[in-house]
C-alpha cells in the first residue's frame, strides 16, 4: 500500500518531466541553451587535413609573431571563438577586438603596429615521422 | 523513475554535490575573467542578458557567496536554501566562463544532476525510505545517463561509425601533443601510434556512452559504469589534458549508494547478535518509516 510518504509530490512529477524534456530537446535539436545543451564533445571526426585560425601581431621592427593568448589573461583565452565569430562582427567590433588584444600585449612589453588574422588549413601525417605543414591566407588585417 | 530512499543518503549527497560546488568555485579561475574587454565577450544562453564581463569585484562576491553557501550545506544550516545559492554561484560563474568563447561541459553535469536536488525536501528522517526522497536520484540518474548517451548520440550523428573505425582518435592525439594540451605527451603518442589500440579506445568509450542508459534501468550495473565514466574521464585527462573531475564526482556520488556501503560495512564489523538485529530490522526500512526522526 501507498503511504502519504511514499507518494512523489506532484511538483516533482512535473519538475521531472519539464527537466527531461530540456535535456532531451537541446540534445536532439542541436540548441545550445547552456547548461542544456547538445552535448557535443569531440563529435566531428578529425581528418588528416584541418581548419583552424591563426592571430598575429606585427612588432616594431615588421617582424610577425603569433599572439601568444595562453601568456594573457583567461579573459582573452577565447580567441578561438573571437576568430570563428569575427566575420560576423560590425566593423567597429572588429575594431575593438583588434585593440582589445592590442592593449593586452603592449602591457606585457610587446610593441604592436598591427593584428592580423590567417585562416589556417593544417595537413598532419600520422605515424612516427609525424609531419605537419600549414598554409595559412590573410582574412584580416587591423592597423592598431 | 521515482526510488524510494532515505533521509541519510538525500543529505549525504546534496552535501557531496555542494562539497564539489564549492571546489569548483573556489578553484576556478573566475577572477581573472574580469575587466574583459566588451568586444571579446561572447555570451551563452541565458548570459545574454549581461551587457558585458563583470568586474573582478562582482565575481569574486559571488565566489564567497557561493562558498559560505556551501559551508552552511555542509553544516547542515538551512541545507536547501543554501544549495540553492551555491548552486546558483556556479551557474553564474562557470556561465561566465563558457562566455569567453567556447561551450564548455566541465561543470555542466555538475550543474544539470544537481537540479532536482534544489527541490529535494527536507530531511526529516534519515532511516525510512520514502519516493519523496528518491525521485531527486531518479531524475539525476536520468540526467547522467542521457548527458552520456547524448554524448556519445551526437559523434555517430556527425561522425558516423568512422569515429571509431577511422583514425579519428589519433589525429585527436597527435593536436593534443602538438597543443601541448596532453599531461603524458608520450602516453598520448603511444596511443596514437598504435591504430589497434586507438580504435580499441574509441570503441570503448564510444560503448560505454552509448550504453549509459543502462545504469538507469538496472540499478546492479551502475559501480561498473561509475569505473568505466573514471577510466573515460582519466583518459581523457591523461591524453588531451581536460579536465572532467566534476563528471567523475558526480557519478560516484549519484550513482554509488555510498550510505548503503557505510551501513553494511558496519554490520561486516559488528558482532554477530548485531548483524543477526541488523537483518531483523534491514526489511522494515524499505516498506516503512517506522524509526525514530532525526534532524537533517
Amino acid at each position: 500500500m501507498t503511504t502519504r510518504a511514499d507518494r512523489v509530490p506532484r511538483v516533482a512529477v512535473v519538475f521531472t518531466v519539464v527537466f527531461l524534456v530540456l535535456l532531451v530537446a537541446p540534445a536532439v535539436g542541436e540548441w545550445n541553451a547552456w547548461p542544456f545543451t547538445g552535448w557535443q564533445l569531440f563529435s566531428h571526426v578529425r581528418a588528416a587535413d584541418q581548419s583552424g585560425w591563426r592571430a598575429t601581431y606585427v612588432d616594431d621592427a615588421g617582424v610577425e609573431r603569433t599572439i601568444p593568448f595562453g601568456s594573457l589573461p583567461r579573459s582573452y583565452h577565447g580567441s578561438l571563438g573571437v576568430l570563428k565569430s569575427f566575420s560576423s562582427f560590425s566593423a567597429a567590433r572588429r575594431t575593438a577586438v583588434c585593440d582589445a588584444w592590442a592593449s593586452a600585449l603592449r602591457q606585457r612589453g610587446h610593441a604592436v603596429r598591427a593584428i592580423n588574422l590567417y585562416r589556417t588549413h593544417t595537413h598532419l601525417r600520422l605515424g612516427h615521422q609525424r609531419v605537419v605543414r600549414t598554409r595559412s591566407s590573410l582574412a584580416y588585417s587591423c592597423a592598431s | 523513475m521515482f526510488p524510494a530512499e532515505t533521509g541519510r543518503r538525500l543529505a549525504w549527497v546534496r552535501a557531496g554535490l555542494a562539497a564539489v560546488i564549492g571546489l569548483r568555485i573556489a578553484l576556478g579561475p573566475y577572477p581573472q575573467l574580469g575587466g574583459q574587454p566588451k568586444a571579446l565577450f561572447l555570451p551563452v544562453s541565458f548570459m545574454r542578458l549581461l551587457p558585458a564581463m563583470p568586474p573582478t569585484a562582482v565575481i569574486v562576491a559571488v565566489q564567497i557567496i557561493g562558498v559560505t553557501a556551501v559551508l552552511a550545506v555542509v553544516a547542515g544550516r538551512a541545507p536547501r536554501a543554501s544549495f540553492a545559492v551555491s548552486w546558483a554561484a556556479l551557474l553564474f560563474l562557470a556561465g561566465l566562463r563558457t562566455s569567453v568563447g567556447k561551450i564548455l561541459h566541465n561543470d555542466v553535469l555538475l550543474l544539470v544532476a544537481s537540479m532536482p536536488f534544489l527541490l529535494a525536501p527536507r530531511v526529516e528522517e534519515r532511516d525510512g525510505r520514502s519516493r519523496a526522497c528518491g525521485w531527486p536520484f531518479g531524475a539525476a540518474t536520468a540526467a547522467i545517463a542521457l548527458a552520456y548517451f547524448f554524448s556519445g548520440f551526437a559523434k555517430l550523428r556527425h561522425s558516423g561509425i568512422e569515429w571509431v573505425t577511422g583514425d579519428n582518435l589519433r589525429y585527436v592525439l597527435y593536436a593534443s601533443t602538438l597543443g601541448s594540451r596532453a599531461r603524458f605527451e608520450s602516453m598520448a603518442l603511444f596511443v596514437a601510434d598504435r591504430p589497434w589500440l586507438a580504435k580499441t579506445l574509441a570503441a570503448t568509450l564510444l560503448g560505454t556512452e552509448l550504453a549509459f542508459p543502462i545504469a538507469f534501468i538496472w540499478r546492479r550495473s551502475r559501480p561498473a559504469f561509475v569505473v568505466l565514466a573514471v577510466g573515460l574521464h582519466l583518459g581523457t585527462w591523461f591524453l588531451l589534458g581536460l579536465d572532467y573531475w566534476a563528471w567523475i564526482a558526480v557519478d560516484v556520488l549519484v550513482l554509488v549508494d555510498w550510505t548503503a556501503v557505510q551501513r553494511g560495512r558496519s554490520v561486516n564489523r559488528a558482532t554477530p547478535s548485531a548483524k543477526s538485529a541488523a537483518k531483523m530490522t534491514s526489511w522494515p526500512r524499505r516498506s516503512s518509516m517506522a524509526r525514530p526522526a532525526s534532524r537533517g
